[in-house]
């Protein structure tokens, strides 16, 4: 399919989306491979400013994108990837988008579906296909996974268009990924019976690996809040976001990379004290370094803490930028060095850990801590390496 | 030929090289293969499955079906059981028995195998014990899925090519003492079920 879609942009040149799911992003099979299409001549694009988008460009090129819709239709009314299945039962037409469609055929493995069936994988919607499931058949089941947004589109606003079912009148649940049982239910009605899970099973949610350097920063972090209660940490996504899980529940938020700094700052400047940003060393530098900028250029009055266990630790180990490199970029981004302090987090520093957060919260400006220890992962792995 | 696997352990313990051994023999063997998985931060320490089909046919859903899995095939106890709804009548549930005890509530482990007693079809089999035994504690899941050999119908064969193929660049050595983990765990399993 992505090679399908590199044709249509370079057909069409505009760009094309993959729209993956869930759960099409964590599954794996065996695939048949094409030869590798040869890359392309490396050379300017016939029109040299359709990057350049000024106003001016901008709009003749969206009225280009706009003259290009129903190309757009006619691809996809022609598309491999959509598919008309006659069915004698009308009294049902499905439509099924993606991987909605897998989970409607694992219900007819041994024998084929009654009702006629649209399978959707390609967009805008093939109208021709969409209009004649509509006037065939009785009713409309929309099966999609994540938002309903074909049901939306063929509902209208006002919901009086067509007999259609899906999420939104509760044939399938309005939220949460699909599974061959939902989708059998909604269609026939029937509850799959099944074992239910023994009462002993207890809950086992993900945790900090054994000797994680993040466990005696948060330990010491929690001592020093413990002073002024909950509502005071602002932190980012990595493996430190589990910080907001029990036994620690030390942290307050995770929004989007970087936002730790700049929400924490936003508290700040709107009188919150102490303000504490928690960030990781590799998202400190994809994207919380403008922030900090911010912060001294004001010279706010928070604490930043960047937990550097020198790693992309949760997508599996990868370099992180900032080794050997995160003092002398606070420094070049004007932090004082005087409020820049390397911590070794272990339980043996546990009392200096705590000195130096409560020592950084009363000093009025920006200071930034950095707990220093590598992920265990990594080092288990370069130590099996050195054997 | 359609065997649907729930493979379920704590997050670290290796489920995704069982996955990938069973995944590359069945590949290997001509067959259909689906599997669909958790990873990432997810897995740390905490519960994790994996979902693995493979069939002589086509394969549709990415997701094997509630009350239609042939087998668990589990390497913790306790987790074994948490997946139960995916379990089909005639089912088997073949799980190691050592606990991995990293939670404050864990249930009293006579409980759980008591539990996992009343499955009609079960094999409950000390994968950590064995895998010490023959000297390589770290090839507790390569017992396991010899402990599941019989029920995959793929060749012994491919499954001993998996191994070769995901352990292969660690040395002779340590190909040597997976497979020879795999052998004992179906030489176990065979006894569990004529017991």
């Amino acid at each position: 399919m992505a090679f399908y879609a590199f044709e249509m942009s370079e057909k069409y040149q505009v760009p094309v989306l993959l729209r993956l799911t869930t759960r099409l992003s964590h599954s794996r099979s065996g695939v048949e491979v094409k030869p590798l299409k040869n890359e392309n001549e490396l050379k300017l694009p016939e029109d040299k400013r359709q990057f350049v988008l000024l106003p001016a460009i901008a709009r003749k090129r969206y009225k280009m994108l706009l003259a290009n819709q129903e190309k757009f239709e006619s691809e996809s009314e022609t598309s491999p990837f959509n598919t008309y299945y006659e069915g004698k039962d009308k009294s049902i037409g499905i439509i099924a988008c993606g991987i909605a469609y897998n989970y409607l055929m694992e219900n007819y493995n041994d024998s084929p579906c009654p009702y006629p069936v649209l399978k959707v994988s390609q967009y805008p919607l093939p109208r021709k296909q969409v209009e004649k499931i509509s006037s065939e058949c009785k009713q409309l089941v929309i099966l999609e996974e994540g938002a309903p947004m074909i049901e939306e589109m063929l509902k209208g606003y006002l919901g009086n268009c067509l007999n259609i079912r899906g999420r939104l009148d509760g044939t399938l649940p309005r939220d949460g990924e699909l599974n061959p049982n939902l989708v059998l239910r909604a269609l026939t009605g029937k509850i799959t019976e099944m074992k239910t899970v023994p009462q002993i099973v207890a809950a086992r949610p993900p945790k900090f690996c054994n000797g994680c350097g993040h466990i005696d920063a948060y330990n010491a972090l929690n001592e020093v809040m413990k002073e002024y209660g909950d509502g005071h940490v602002l932190a980012d996504i990595g493996c430190y976001t589990l910080g907001a899980l029990p036994p620690f529940n030390s942290i307050n938020s995770c929004v989007d990379m970087g936002a730790s700094i700049t929400m924490a700052k936003g508290a700040a400047d709107a009188g919150l004290f102490p303000a504490i940003a928690v960030i990781g060393d590799s998202t400190f530098t994809h994207s919380g370094m403008t922030g900090l900028l911010d912060a001294v250029i004001e010279n706010t009055n928070m604490v930043l803490m960047i937990m550097d266990n020198s790693t992309t630790g949760m997508t599996g180990g990868q370099d992180s930028h900032a080794v050997d490199r995160l003092v002398s970029i606070c420094e070049g981004l004007g932090v004082n060095k005087d409020h820049i302090i390397r911590v070794i987090p272990l339980k043996k520093n546990h009392e200096e850990m705590v000195r130096i957060i409560r020592q950084e919260i009363s000093y009025n400006g920006i200071s930034v801590i950095i707990p220093t220890r590598e992920c265990m992962q990594t080092l288990k792995r370069k130590t099996k390496a050195n054997k | 030929m359609k065997k649907d696997i729930i493979l379920s352990g704590v997050g670290g313990q290796g489920i995704l090289s069982i996955a990938t051994v069973i995944g590359y023999a069945a590949i290997d063997s001509g067959l259909y293969m689906k599997q669909a998985e958790v990873h990432g931060m997810s897995q740390r320490g905490g519960d994790v499955q994996s979902h693995l089909r493979i069939s002589s046919k086509e394969i549709h859903s990415d997701l094997i079906p509630f009350g239609g899995a042939d087998i668990i095939l589990s390497i913790e106890p306790m987790e074994s059981l948490r997946y139960l709804p995916y379990l089909s009548e005639e089912g088997w549930v073949i799980t190691n028995s050592t606990p991995f005890d990293n939670i404050s509530n864990y249930p009293d482990i006579n409980a759980v195998k008591e539990e996992i007693g009343k499955i009609k079809k079960h094999i409950l089999i000390d994968a950590d014990d064995i895998a010490k035994n023959i000297g390589s504690p770290m090839s507790m899941n390569m017992v396991m899925v010899g402990a599941a050999s019989d029920f995959l119908e793929i060749d012994f064969e491919k499954l001993e090519k998996g191994i070769r193929f995901i352990f292969g660049s660690k040395g002779e050595e340590v190909v040597n003492k997976n497979i020879e983990a795999l052998n004992a765990g179906k030489e176990f399993s065979e006894k569990f079920r004529n017991k």
